[in-house]
């Protein structure tokens, strides 16, 4: 345990190398997941088979063969990637393939009348994805997503092999270093923290989406008072439906 | 017709890919006020002509033309301006989920630029308060009955000042206790002089209702004729049998 507590600065710093590509990924998977997603249900044909060839291409290989084909690879186009780079690339291209089907999925699990009454009613093509389609598959792809971010998260472990200096890198470190010194090998100690950690933080992602769902289902069907009159419907909306 | 006609169809037709032909060299012109009724059994293409007024579906050949104008079948930008003057109720009501009643009435006024925010607003309160609805402004969509959602989707279509509405059967998927209800406020919508065409199944209400009946089958227009003639003499052999068909269900 002193060993943690002595580590604790190494450990952090691994941290949040960790914590900065996690969020780097989960945000560029989110904004190319949906930009790939959209171009997957486009009404032009080219987009679609763009995106087709983009999905298949990156879901079809296993996350670490990309990985280290993205970290090797890169200088063969004379593109020197340090290892950070080349995982948060080869992260953020394997989980908005998957991503981008996830959203595919959504538009496709909306009725067609949605999109038909959006455009009788004059509203633009980009107007109906954006105020009519998009926010609608929203509260269901929030699960699967949240399944995919985890998933990243736990990915991101997979840096260490490529050389980045993440929270398990910087654990193994500490184990090899401690292990040299003392003649002891504290492993099942120091991995099992770093279990405890990845396992607090995808609970803590896991809660947070779980609240969010919530509290969108819950403003989609209570009757809610916007206007200051609260009538006999407001009164009956739970008091979990408060706005936060 | 002694006024000018709204929506002129000239040789419509539409083929399916798969080479299924739902409609066959369809001519309708509907006058501006009129309430048109369209009669006839399933398949026979009366929800895809109306679809071809306002470009869900695209007509295979001939002419459609939306007060004089003639609608440029291949352009986005020429069908929507035909959707901001024609608008249309769906079987299934098509309200947006995610949006409450209100928004749902005030999107596509206030995005269209029809209205700003505050006048469409009022608007739709007053939409409401003939649907007879007021209280159910800021009720999310899920809350309520079918023939309250199809009434606040009529509440929609008007709120857009459309020259003419579609109603592509609004009662069909009602519970029956319901279809009343909705029935009404189209028969309120026809006597305010607002230019309708309904595909429908409910007799009476095109015995009451239309100015003209339109009967199809098998994609083509068969009888044109005014409602008291047509259920009391119909001309053509097919709508006869289709008369008899429902008679004797009614019974």
């Amino acid at each position: 345990m002193q060993l943690i507590i002595d580590s604790l600065p190494l450990l952090w710093s691994g941290l949040l190398t960790t914590f900065k590509l996690a969020i780097l990924t989960l945000l560029l998977t989110a904004i190319i997941s949906l930009f790939v997603g959209i171009m997957s249900v486009s009404r032009y044909r080219l987009l679609r088979i763009l995106a087709l060839i983009y999905v298949e291409f990156f879901r079809d290989i296993p996350l670490v063969v990309n990985l280290l084909f993205v970290y090797f690879g890169a200088p063969l186009i004379g593109l020197s990637l340090d290892p950070f780079s080349a995982a948060l690339v080869s992260f953020t291209t394997w989980g908005s393939a998957n991503g981008s089907e996830i959203i595919r999925g959504g538009f496709n699990a909306i009725p067609k009348h949605q999109r038909e009454s959006a455009l009788a009613l004059g509203l633009r093509p980009s107007e109906t994805l954006f105020m009519v389609l998009l926010p609608q598959i929203v509260l269901p792809i929030l699960p699967p997503f949240t399944g995919l971010f985890s998933l990243l998260i736990q990915a991101t472990s997979l840096a260490s092999m490529v050389g980045a200096t993440e929270f398990l890198r910087t654990a193994k470190i500490i184990v090899e270093r401690t292990t040299l010194m003392t003649g002891e090998s504290p492993a099942f100690m120091v991995f099992g923290f770093v279990l405890c950690v990845y396992f607090c933080i995808c609970y803590c992602l896991n809660l947070f989406t779980a609240w969010l769902e919530r509290k969108i289902t819950v403003a989609r069907t209570v009757h809610q008072n916007d206007s200051a009159s609260d009538d006999e419907h407001g009164a009956a909306a739970p008091a979990s439906a408060g706005k936060a | 017709m002694t006024s000018q006609p709204l929506i002129e169809i000239s040789n419509v037709s539409k083929e399916f890919r798969g080479g299924i032909r739902a409609l066959n060299n369809v001519d309708l012109t509907v006058a501006k006020g009129e309430v048109v009724v369209v009669l006839g059994p399933s398949g026979s293409g009366k929800s895809t002509l109306i679809r071809c007024v306002n470009g869900l579906e695209e007509a295979s050949s001939g002419s459609i033309r939306i007060a004089g104008e003639p609608v440029n079948g291949h352009s986005e930008r020429s069908w929507r301006k035909v959707r901001l003057e024609v608008g249309m109720v769906f079987q299934n009501y098509a309200l947006f989920p995610h949006l409450n009643v209100l928004r749902n009435i005030t999107l596509a006024p206030i995005r269209a630029g029809v209205m700003r925010r505050t006048d469409a607003e009022a608007e739709a309160r007053r939409l409401l308060k003939m649907v007879g609805l007021s209280e159910k402004e800021t009720a999310p969509v899920s809350s309520l009955s079918g023939g309250q959602q199809q009434r606040i989707a009529i509440c929609r279509a008007l709120a857009m000042k459309p020259k003419a509405i579609l109603f592509d059967e609004p009662t069909s998927a009602l519970d029956p206790e319901m279809v009343g209800e909705v029935l009404a406020v189209m028969r309120k919508l026809a006597e305010e002089g607002i230019t309708m065409i309904c595909v429908t199944h409910e007799m009476g209400f095109a015995k009451s209702a239309a100015d003209r009946i339109v009967f199809m089958d098998k994609g083509e227009v068969v009888e044109i004729a005014k409602p008291e003639e047509f259920f009391k003499s119909p001309k053509a052999e097919r709508s006869r049998q289709f008369l008899e068909l429902i008679s004797r269900h009614n019974d």
